[in-house]
């Protein structure tokens, strides 16, 4: 899919805005502050139904204003019209060539979507929460009953907890309520271990690949899975630690604690590895995601890239540009604040580029000179 | 805004904020109303206060009622072996419209879910168990709106009446009648071919 037309309205700072992106690679070049992260976040809207930034819609809309609207016009072999309406009330519609869905988890995996920020290159090392975001997001794009079961999941682990919090200990033991949402975290939990370990299984061979890759083979990088949940313990865990977590607040056993731990080289790279590993590491798995998004739905994932090379050396500038060269993408879209770097990019991708020149509320095309 | 009279002010003041009604509506029914107080104003206050007054709730099923026992659950002719649990008034009344339904009622009012507040002990629950336990009911159709809610309220109640000799059946879900399968979502599609009912049974 191929975005071919972008109107926003009232989204964060873009009043009013309209962007026709091109195929291949699209660099959006202006200073900080205009709102390039922003387009970037309402190309997101559209592939996702939410803000990769925020988890509530309404801080997504403009200071003072009731709403926001994203209109993106699309094309592979026909076209197609999305609508993003948010308004401030919590109400959401997204309209699919005109039809609203009735639940906008239906327009997951429609257009696959992979963002790079480099402030995550480091909270992935350093926050287990990110990772298991990590393992989320590339699951919710490519199985709809993963998303269903773990909503299930992080619903009744909520009910439990709450129940906990506000009853009388002594009612805990063989109480039927609290088993209904044991029972429905134990399914929903298998379903999910067993998805995310196929997930890393598949990601690994890629992730190495990648790694390797970027690194002239020097550094081959891996990803481990280890669930907190365990089939045969998990509903007698639950059932006797009812009234320790009322007590804590906590839910210590379970899939919303399972870890993913990094290697190079089969060393930690949490403990091991430099700034430099770290950035190879987490640019390739990206990548690695991509082409498990692109072979699971086959359609090719839409990239965004949030100012990610003035953050890198000119090495794995270059490394990132072989990656991009060889990966399945029909689009992407690369913010930076350098017009010159952009165009000694652009010279260096062998694929069809564009540069938008982001000043005062408008995108205007650079020519080639 | 600014009202010529504190009187109507405090009528709209009453009115906004009803289900469905901003200031806006508020103000043109009162406007409204006060053009014709006698024909229509009356009336409207005479029913509200009778209601107030006067309706109540019925002791069996918990839907309202003009009478101790509502006319669902005091006619002869309704079969007394068989319950419909729902979650409020307005599912019952949507299950009357069909007239496919010919036993009774038995109305939660709401369904379990401690994060709001809502414990089991907040639904007409228990009583629902002594109902059975003291009448010849023989089967509960859980007529519960699919939803996690739903689901558990469902597991729970079944659990409290395991022991009993009632049987417990759910009403199909999925797809619904008429509509096309090409246009259902996805997940409502997969539930309904995993969760699929014998022929001869949906004949039946
Ligand atoms: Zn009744």
């Amino acid at each position: 899919m191929i975005f071919k037309k972008i109107l926003f309205a009232q989204f964060k700072n873009l009043n009013e805005l309209s962007f026709n992106p091109k195929p291949g690679i699209n660099f959006i070049i202006g200073n900080n502050g205009v709102g390039k992260t922003n387009i970037l976040d309402g190309i997101h809207f559209c592939c996702m139904t939410k803000s990769y930034f925020h988890h509530s819609d309404k801080m997504s809309i403009q200071h003072d204003r009731d709403f926001f609207r994203i209109e993106s016009l699309l094309t592979n072999d026909e076209e197609h019209q999305i609508i993003v309406r948010c308004k401030k009330n919590g109400q959401r519609v997204i309209n699919f060539d005109s039809i609203a869905y009735s639940k906008a988890s239906e327009h997951l995996g429609k257009i696959p979507v992979i963002m790079i920020i480099p402030d995550e290159v480091y909270t992935f090392i350093n926050e287990s929460e990110e990772r298991r975001k990590f393992i989320n997001y590339s699951l919710v794009q490519t199985d709809r009953e993963y998303f269903y079961q773990l909503n299930l999941y992080n619903q009744q682990i909520k009910q439990r907890k709450s129940f906990l919090k506000s009853n009388n200990p002594l009612s805990f033991e063989n109480n039927s309520l609290l088993d209904a949402y044991e029972s429905d975290m134990y399914k929903a939990g298998r379903y999910i271990v067993k998805a995310r370990s196929e997930l890393i299984k598949k990601i690994n061979p890629y992730l190495e690949e990648f790694s390797r890759e970027m690194s002239d083979g020097q550094q081959s990088c891996s990803i481990r899975y280890k669930s907190n949940y365990d089939e045969e313990y998990a509903l007698s865990e639950w059932a006797k630690q009812r009234e320790s977590d009322a007590l804590s607040g906590r839910t210590r056993t379970g899939i919303h604690l399972d870890k993913l731990e990094c290697f190079f080289n089969n060393q930690s790279l949490k403990n091991f590895g430099s700034q430099g590993q770290i950035k190879t590491f987490v640019i390739a798995l990206r990548f690695a995601q991509m082409k498990y998004l692109q072979s699971e739905s086959h359609r090719n994932p839409i990239l965004l890239l949030d100012d990610l090379f003035a953050k890198l050396d000119e090495d794995r500038v270059a490394q990132l540009v072989k990656l991009i060269e060889r990966s399945p993408i029909d689009q992407c879209f690369i913010t930076d604040t350098n017009l010159d770097r952009a165009k000694k990019i652009a010279k260096q991708i062998n694929q069809r580029t564009s540069i938008h020149i982001f000043n005062s509320n408008q995108l205007q095309i650079h020519e080639k000179e | 805004m600014k009202y010529p009279s504190k009187i109507l002010e405090q009528v709209v003041d009453s009115f906004s904020g009803l289900p469905g009604i901003g200031k806006k509506s508020a103000l043109r029914i009162v406007l409204y109303l006060a053009q014709n107080p006698h024909q229509k104003s009356k009336k409207i206050v005479d029913s509200i206060s009778r209601m107030t007054e006067e309706l109540k709730i019925c002791k069996e099923c918990f839907s309202y009622s003009d009478f101790d026992i509502c006319e669902i659950c005091s006619n002869p002719s309704r079969d007394r072996s068989i319950i419909c649990v729902v979650e409020s008034i307005r599912d019952l009344m949507a299950i009357e419209d069909t007239q496919q339904f010919r036993g009774r009622y038995h109305i939660l009012n709401g369904l379990i879910s401690p994060l709001d507040g809502i414990g089991p002990d907040r639904l007409n629950i228990d009583v629902l168990v002594e109902r059975i336990k003291s009448s010849e009911i023989q089967e509960l159709i859980m007529a519960i709106r699919p939803s996690i809610e739903g689901d558990t309220t469902v597991y729970y109640i079944n659990r409290q009446v395991e022991s009993l000799p009632v049987k417990i059946s759910l009403i199909a879900r999925g797809i619904s009648f008429g509509s096309e399968l090409e246009y259902a979502d996805e997940f409502t599609l997969g539930r309904s071919i995993s969760e699929r009912i014998p022929y001869q049974r949906h004949r039946a």
